[in-house]
């Protein structure tokens, strides 16, 4: 019972004594307390924007990570099965007869005003070509021709994408080239053409122009083409281009075309719909010349085009420049100096990477891919903005951004930041990735994914010129308080050239920023990021 | 505040840096205050925390006191007592090892039972009164061996 009084006793008189008990903070307390207040203000203000910039990036990455795939799938994807359809149609010229002629020429003449239309885009000479269209069954005059299948070929053969798309194409062992009408206009240009979006109706409507009026007006000189592919690009799920391809069949196999020669169109894909529902190819279609048309052959094996192989391997080597963005850990009490100091003396370096990676399709336009690769994370010092702070034995702490190095010389003179000749940071790591590719206008893609990057060493350079004249290499000692692991995300954009059917090259810029800090105990927190080149050979298995 | 934060933690420095973070927590969260009357005990309650979390980062480093240099309890203690300063009570405090101290602090000023202690800390109720007693004991004893001290000159 005593006891408890006492302890009662003991209690109440303390607490009284510090019920109304007051400790003034001091000046330098407040003074930390607005230091801290305002650093975290601006932290908070970087780490929204760190955020914003990542959510940015990721959002555009999908995005047009989306905007691509659901395009391809819209042309290539979508109509696999039937997108290389084979409208393989032997027209006997001699099937072709006057009548068709005629019947073209009708609809034409009923049609005249869509007509004129088209040849404007084509001849920029409305009055010319319309009267040649309105006269029903009359002729341009042969020089009026050749003017336009000039205008028609200067046009096709300027476009300075012809080149590009069409390689691109033979290095996806597209066929797309198609023979020569005559030797004026380029057909093939004119097919390949088809392929950019811009240039695809325009150029649609120079050819079929091009075919109609050479054919109408009958110009003996034009050579029809052995084989003619039109790639045209399919709706999804409509077939309703068949018929409007097929309705250009007799138009090309005119009286006028070398009759000794079979004729054949192939329309791989089809975006003519669009065409078909406006345009004077629906209006071309005629019931006399449907019915002289065989019923189309569909077969899709008579692709032309390779399928992407599943698997493969890839070694790559990537020569690199690596920085890092520094937030100032709010564990520390450095306000705005710590982020100046540490830009001011640490510059970019160029590193590398190297590895291997493995990858499947899961589709035909998006491929997996994971491996292990070594990397390095690199920054040069300005040696001329380096502190030295003494570590009170014979040793020199310098401050980097990814936490303090302890430096001991095998000189004994002793050292001023002006001897510090050359230095560098250099982190290993071995990267494990998690990346998506989506491949676009076959040979392109955009790669986007995570990494996962093991920390496997740490190597400081640091040299100095002693009083001597002597240079002598500093004994750097590990930095201490180094995530063994981080996480990084990478963005990029390459090029997939094909060597042999299995064998091809990648070529990928690519950009790397780390999502979490290398460190966790230095007053700055350093996120690391990377631009870089990949260069690699990848290798497909059946 | 500061008076708390001084109470709780092991130093001067200490009470400072648990000030430091208190206040810029009080700071962050002013805005969700809705009641003005529980203002004062929101904000102990923030300080108080502060000095748990420091106390939780410092377990593992905790300085065992040497006590054998302590005599038993003087029966006129508080006739010493009332001769020190609240800084000297305050010196005292500080140097309990760390558990007795939060126990101390918590259930002799803030008021906090037993049981509440026990959830704050992640002890035992019976940890918490044992410490309590281990507290005031070494208090008692460290009071009287300051007024042997000074009678000693």
């Amino acid at each position: 019972m005593d006891d408890d009084r006492i302890n009662k006793d003991f209690d109440d008189f303390l607490k009284k004594r510090y019920e109304n008990h007051n400790i003034e903070p001091d000046k330098a307390l407040w003074e930390g307390i607005n230091s801290r207040i305002h650093q975290k203000k601006i932290n908070t203000g970087l780490r929204k924007a760190r955020y914003l910039k990542v959510a940015v990036f990721s959002l555009a990455a999908i995005f047009s990570g989306t905007i691509i795939f659901f395009g391809i799938i819209t042309r290539n994807g979508h109509t696999e099965n039937q997108s290389v359809i084979k409208i393989a149609k032997i027209i006997q010229p001699s099937d072709t007869t006057n009548d068709n002629l005629l019947s073209v020429n009708n609809i034409q003449g009923e049609k005249a005003d869509s007509i004129i239309n088209t040849s404007t885009l084509v001849s920029g000479k409305t009055g010319s070509v319309s009267n040649g269209i309105k006269t029903k069954k009359s002729k341009l005059s042969e020089n009026k021709m050749r003017e336009h299948i000039e205008i028609l070929s200067t046009k096709i053969k300027d476009t300075a994408s012809i080149n590009k798309i069409r390689y691109a194409n033979a290095a996806s062992k597209r066929e797309l080239t198609v023979n020569k009408i005559n030797e004026d206009i380029d057909i093939t240009s004119a097919t390949v053409l088809l392929n950019s979006d811009s240039l695809k109706n325009k150029s649609f409507a120079l050819m079929k122009t091009a075919i109609r009026d050479s054919a109408t007006i009958g110009i003996n000189n034009v050579k029809a083409a052995e084989k003619i592919k039109i790639p045209i690009y399919i709706e999804p799920g409509s077939l309703k281009f068949l018929e409007p391809v097929t309705s250009l069949m007799p138009i090309l196999a005119r009286p006028t075309m070398d009759k000794s020669i079979n004729h054949q169109i192939l329309a791989e894909s089809t975006d003519i719909t669009q065409l078909s529902q406006k345009s004077d190819l629906n209006e071309l279609k005629s019931p006399v010349i449907s019915q002289s048309l065989t019923k189309p052959e569909v077969s899709g094996t008579s692709t032309t085009v390779d399928k992407r192989l599943p698997f493969f391997i890839e070694g790559f080597v990537s020569p690199e420049i690596s920085y890092r963005e520094i937030v100032v850990n709010t564990k520390y009490n450095i306000p705005d100096y710590g982020k100046t100091y540490f830009n001011k003396k640490e510059k970019p370096d160029f590193t590398y990477s190297t590895g291997f990676s493995g990858g499947f399709g899961i589709s035909d336009n998006i491929i997996l891919q994971s491996g292990v690769f070594y990397s390095r994370y690199s920054l040069r010092f300005k040696t001329d903005a380096l502190h030295l702070v003494n570590n009170g034995t014979d040793g020199n702490f310098v401050y980097t951004s990814s936490g303090s190095v302890n430096l001991s010389f095998s000189s004994s003179d002793s050292l001023f930041k002006e001897s510090l000749l050359k230095s560098s940071l250099n982190f290993s790591y071995l990267n494990v990735p998690l990346i998506a590719e989506i491949h676009f206008m076959n040979n392109y893609f955009i790669n986007v994914g995570f990494n996962f990057n093991i920390l496997v060493g740490q190597n400081m350079n640091w040299q100095a010129e002693n009083y001597d004249g002597n240079f002598s290499n500093a004994n750097a000692d590990p930095i201490d308080g180094l995530e063994p692991i981080n996480i990084s995300m990478i963005v990029g954009f390459g090029t997939e050239k094909h060597l042999t059917r299995k064998l091809s090259m990648i070529v990928n810029p690519s950009l790397m920023i780390c999502l979490s800090s290398i460190n966790k105990t230095a007053p700055v927190k350093s996120y690391p990021y990377v631009w870089g080149l990949n260069a690699g050979l990848r290798y497909y298995f059946d | 505040m500061l008076s708390i934060c001084h109470r709780y933690a092991r130093s001067k420095d200490d009470a400072e840096d648990i000030f430091q973070e208190g206040f810029l927590k009080v700071f962050e969260n002013l805005h969700q205050v809705k009641n003005e009357g529980s203002m004062e005990w929101w904000m102990k309650r923030i300080f108080i925390n502060e000095a748990l979390k420091l106390y939780n980062k410092n377990k593992r480093i905790s300085l065992v006191e040497d006590l054998s240099l302590l005599r038993p309890v003087l029966s006129d203690e508080f006739s010493v007592l009332d001769q020190l300063g609240t800084e000297e009570i305050t010196r005292l405090i500080q140097k309990l090892p760390d558990k007795m101290r939060m126990v101390f602090n918590m259930y002799v000023i803030e008021g906090f039972s037993h049981n509440e202690i026990s959830e704050m800390l992640n002890i035992s109720e019976g940890t918490s009164k044992s410490n309590l007693h281990d507290a005031r004991k070494t208090l008692q004893r460290k009071i009287s061996a300051l007024e042997k001290m000074k009678l000693l000159g």
